[in-house]
């Protein structure tokens, strides 16, 4: 007898037909367990969250006053006929894995996640499983991350030869994750003062309620000029924006996955790119498949299609997530 | 190498040359002279030549990463290019290796890989790619495959350079516009000194042409001339001063006294590239031993000035009473130098390089052996179109080796034209032994005379193979003669070529077999 799927891909998304409950679904519904905030898995409008404290913060920060049941990381929590509970990702502070048990068939949804510990996110962990559903943004064998310290380094020289040339370094970061990685990487000091963008200083207060040591840097006054020398980290599309004081430029670089691949960093708009992104790159997305030891692996997110396909040469019993069972 | 990468993209990334100049000069200031030099060659563009080919590469980095070829082909279909794609395929180097290699060790790794047999490159190419990170990696397969490019001009280079070192920037824009193997090139030969005023430009590569000229392209974007195996030199005459430079950065002004008398002739703030030649003053014929006594000699006597007098063949013009002429095409350039030889008195030490008057590769191939007769040692053949920084002289020596042999064969081509090939023997006593096959060489109006008479007499047909009777004899000019148990002589000669037709010369007159065996242990 074929025993009924963990989980299935529904109209609204990932849902769990046990526990009656979907994970980061893309429409409102009435039980959503939420794996991190950003916005393309926390969307308003369901009524009932589910989230570990740190994303709970973030939730209410960006989402307002809404109904999140907090969970702490590994305690196990029965939903209907389903056992929930969630384990760091390493993507941003807060962020979940999302293990689900029914009838002794364990499914992990990977979320977003890294393998690298950043020092301020909870490092991610392979949680051992059947299933495993793994975001693949990064899922072809050109994208290989250098460590975390070799890119700080490669973004302080860039900043002292901005702070050189008597120009203000403008860094363009996600508001939420990202900048405040950046700033734990950056905030030991460097030719000039540090600023952020009030977006990224009002996401780092929320991080800071919910217990994370976020450094506190000054905000930058919107329209006020920005010393030279200083570095700024804002959101990508405010740092146009800026106003460098004197007779100084704006040099404004990017920090992304994305900058990996000289391609890339031209067709969004050239200008200096870090690779330094929230995601596993290809040998961290193979390590954690292996880690968690699952022989069936669904792949969504990036070049899901590509890297199922190269899973599936080496044996498990991968495809896309949604996509038909092989024949 | 990694340094590079960051830079170039920093180059790629700036969003004017302002930044430019600065991020380049912060990057000098932070290098040893070793590494400057190879800085300021690449981003202008200096490259060395292709090593191996995408197709290789692609094929040595998915076996390493063990990764199947459509893998490869999605992160390509991402990446858009080859070297980068190939340089993030394998795993970073650890940590634990050490420190990567610089850049002056990576180019000489480069250039060691290229200098090994073209079948043992992989082995050295997988060792440098587990030694450099991937962004390093992506370099140095755009150097391997030749598909590198400078970032800057030279112009914004020297801007960047005379930040760092002082000095005058224009000087060292024409330094860097110009050919130069940063292998051989020093930083000072880079930076010239305020009162640099004397020192030379970069000598223009002169390679061997080692393959048939027709590789070259059409003969006639080609200028010819005779060179006379001289001392290779640069003549300049600058600020009321006078210096000759050889190569190696050496003046040697003073072991020619003869050639003074061109400090007076010449218009001020010029600068002419050529060699210097010592000829019998009666016979005109030169004469190499008399230039290596002198060049060895301490003293110059007043004898050995007046028997082995030097004069300066000139191939090129640089500067021209103040102008700089590096980038007009090679003709243009060398119109003036005639022009200028033209103005000057007969008696002056100076000549133009005798241009050859030849047109088109078959019949430049035969004045090529008449050379001789001039004294000449070789061809120079240098691109018409090519300003002074993509000057490159060809050097196109006769044959080493030649025999005279008659033609028993003649083999007919696709279609109604002119016979393809032809079959050429020499002989082993009352016998004829074939000896070489060839097809080059012969001028057009040669081969269409040639292909008549064959058809006219043509004895016998196997097949597309035509005999005729033994009675045109040919030269046949070939590199080397080597051992060939298979072959009814036994031996191969190597890049063959048909030199001239000898009419005139009755078939008993050909060389013998024993002669091409003496040759071939030559």
């Amino acid at each position: 007898m074929t025993r009924a799927p963990v989980l299935i891909v529904d109209d609204r998304g990932l849902y769990c037909p046990k526990g009656d409950f979907h994970i980061d679904p893309w429409r409102p519904v009435a039980r959503a367990v939420t794996t991190h905030a950003h916005s393309d898995h926390a969307r308003g409008g369901s009524a009932a969250y589910l989230a570990t404290s740190g994303t709970a913060a973030m939730l209410r920060h960006r989402l307002g006053a809404v109904q999140v049941q907090t969970l702490d990381w590994g305690v196990p929590l029965a939903i209907g006929g389903a056992t929930v509970s969630l384990h760091p990702s390493g993507h941003l502070p807060g962020a979940a894995q999302v293990r689900v048990e029914v009838a002794g068939e364990v499914w992990v949804v990977s979320g977003d996640y890294k393998t690298e510990a950043d020092g301020l996110a909870e490092a991610w962990a392979p949680v051992a499983c059947h299933g495993f559903i793994t975001e693949c943004t990064f899922g072809l064998p050109v994208y290989r991350w250098a460590p975390q310290s070799d890119v700080a380094a490669d973004i302080m020289a860039w900043w002292h030869e901005v702070a050189a040339a008597g120009d203000t370094a403008v860094i363009g970061a996600y508001s939420l994750g990202k900048a405040q990685r950046l700033l734990h990487l950056l905030a030991a000091g460097g030719p000039g003062p540090l600023l952020v963008h009030p977006v990224i200083a009002a996401s780092s207060e929320a991080l800071v309620c919910a217990g994370y040591r976020v450094p506190r840097v000054p905000v930058l006054t919107p329209g006020a000029a920005v010393p030279q020398r200083a570095l700024v980290l804002a959101p990508p599309q405010t740092t146009g924006a800026i106003v460098p004081a004197g007779g100084g430029r704006l040099q404004v670089a990017a920090a992304s996955g994305w900058m990996a691949l000289r391609g890339t960093r031209r067709r969004r708009g050239g200008g200096t790119g870090f690779t330094l992104s929230d995601h596993a790159d290809w040998p961290g997305l193979n390590a954690a498949v292996e880690a968690t030891g699952a022989t069936s692996v669904r792949t969504t997110h990036g070049y899901a299609e590509a890297f199922a396909r190269w899973l599936a040469s080496r044996g498990l019993d991968a495809r896309e997530l949604g996509a038909a069972p092989a024949p | 190498m990694k340094g590079l990468a960051r830079l170039i993209d920093r180059l790629e990334a700036a969003s004017d040359d302002a930044v430019r100049v600065q991020v380049l000069a912060r990057h000098l200031r932070s290098l040893a002279d070793a590494d400057r030099v190879w800085v300021l060659a690449l981003v202008t563009g200096h490259a060395p030549r292709r090593a191996v080919t995408g197709a290789q590469l692609r094929a040595w980095a998915s076996e390493a990463a063990d990764l199947p070829a459509w893998l490869v082909d999605d992160s390509l279909a991402v990446a858009g290019d080859l070297a980068e794609t190939l340089a993030h395929l394998l795993p970073r180097p650890d940590d634990d290796d050490g420190p990567a290699p610089g850049l002056a060790e990576t180019m000489a790794r480069l250039r060691d890989i290229a200098a090994v047999d073209p079948g043992a490159r992989k082995a050295g190419v997988l060792r440098l790619w587990t030694v450099l990170p991937p962004e390093a990696r992506a370099v140095a397969n755009r150097l391997l495959t030749g598909s590198f490019r400078g970032v800057v001009t030279p112009g914004l280079a020297s801007r960047a350079l005379a930040e760092v070192t002082g000095g005058d920037a224009a000087a060292m824009a024409q330094r860097l516009a110009a050919p130069w193997d940063p292998a051989t090139t020093r930083m000072a030969d880079l930076t010239p000194e305020p009162d640099g005023a004397l020192r030379p430009y970069p000598f223009a590569p002169a390679r061997p042409l080692d393959a048939a000229p027709e590789t070259l392209g059409p003969a006639g974007d080609w200028a010819a001339a005779w060179h006379f195996g001289g001392l290779r030199v640069q003549a300049i005459r600058r600020g009321g001063g006078w210096q000759v430079w050889a190569p190696e950065g050496e003046p040697v002004t003073a072991r020619f006294p003869d050639l003074d008398l061109l400090a007076r002739l010449l218009p001020e703030a010029t600068v002419i590239s050529g060699e210097i030649v010592l000829s019998d003053p009666t016979s005109g014929q030169p004469l190499p031993a008399a230039l290596a006594a002198r060049m060895a000699r301490k003293t110059l006597s007043a004898r050995h000035l007046a028997d082995a007098p030097a004069v300066l063949v000139a191939h090129d013009l640089l500067d021209l009473a103040g102008d700089a002429l590096g980038l007009m095409p090679f003709a243009t350039r060398r119109d003036r130098l005639d022009m200028l030889c033209a103005r000057l008195p007969s008696g002056a030490p100076i000549r133009p390089a005798p241009a050859v008057v030849e047109e088109g590769w078959p019949n430049r191939a035969r004045a090529l052996l008449r050379g001789r007769a001039l004294g000449a040692r070789s061809m120079w053949l240098t691109r018409r179109a090519a300003p002074f920084a993509a000057t490159e002289v060809m050097d196109w020596s006769p044959p080493p080796m030649s025999i005279a042999a008659v033609l028993i064969h003649a083999e007919v081509g696709q279609g109604p034209g002119p016979l393809a090939a032809f079959t050429f023997a020499v002989r082993d006593g009352v016998a004829l032994v074939p000896v070489a096959k060839a097809s080059d060489g012969l001028p057009p109006e040669d081969r269409a005379e040639l292909s008549a008479w064959v058809r006219a007499n043509t004895t016998d047909r196997f097949g597309p193979v035509r005999q005729v009777p033994p009675v045109q004899v040919f030269d046949i000019g070939f590199s080397a003669a080597t051992a060939a148990p298979r072959r009814k002589s036994g031996l191969m000669l190597e890049a063959l070529r048909i030199l001239s037709w000898h009419r005139d010369r009755a078939a008993d007159d050909i060389d013998t077999l024993d002669t091409l065996r003496a040759l071939s242990r030559m």
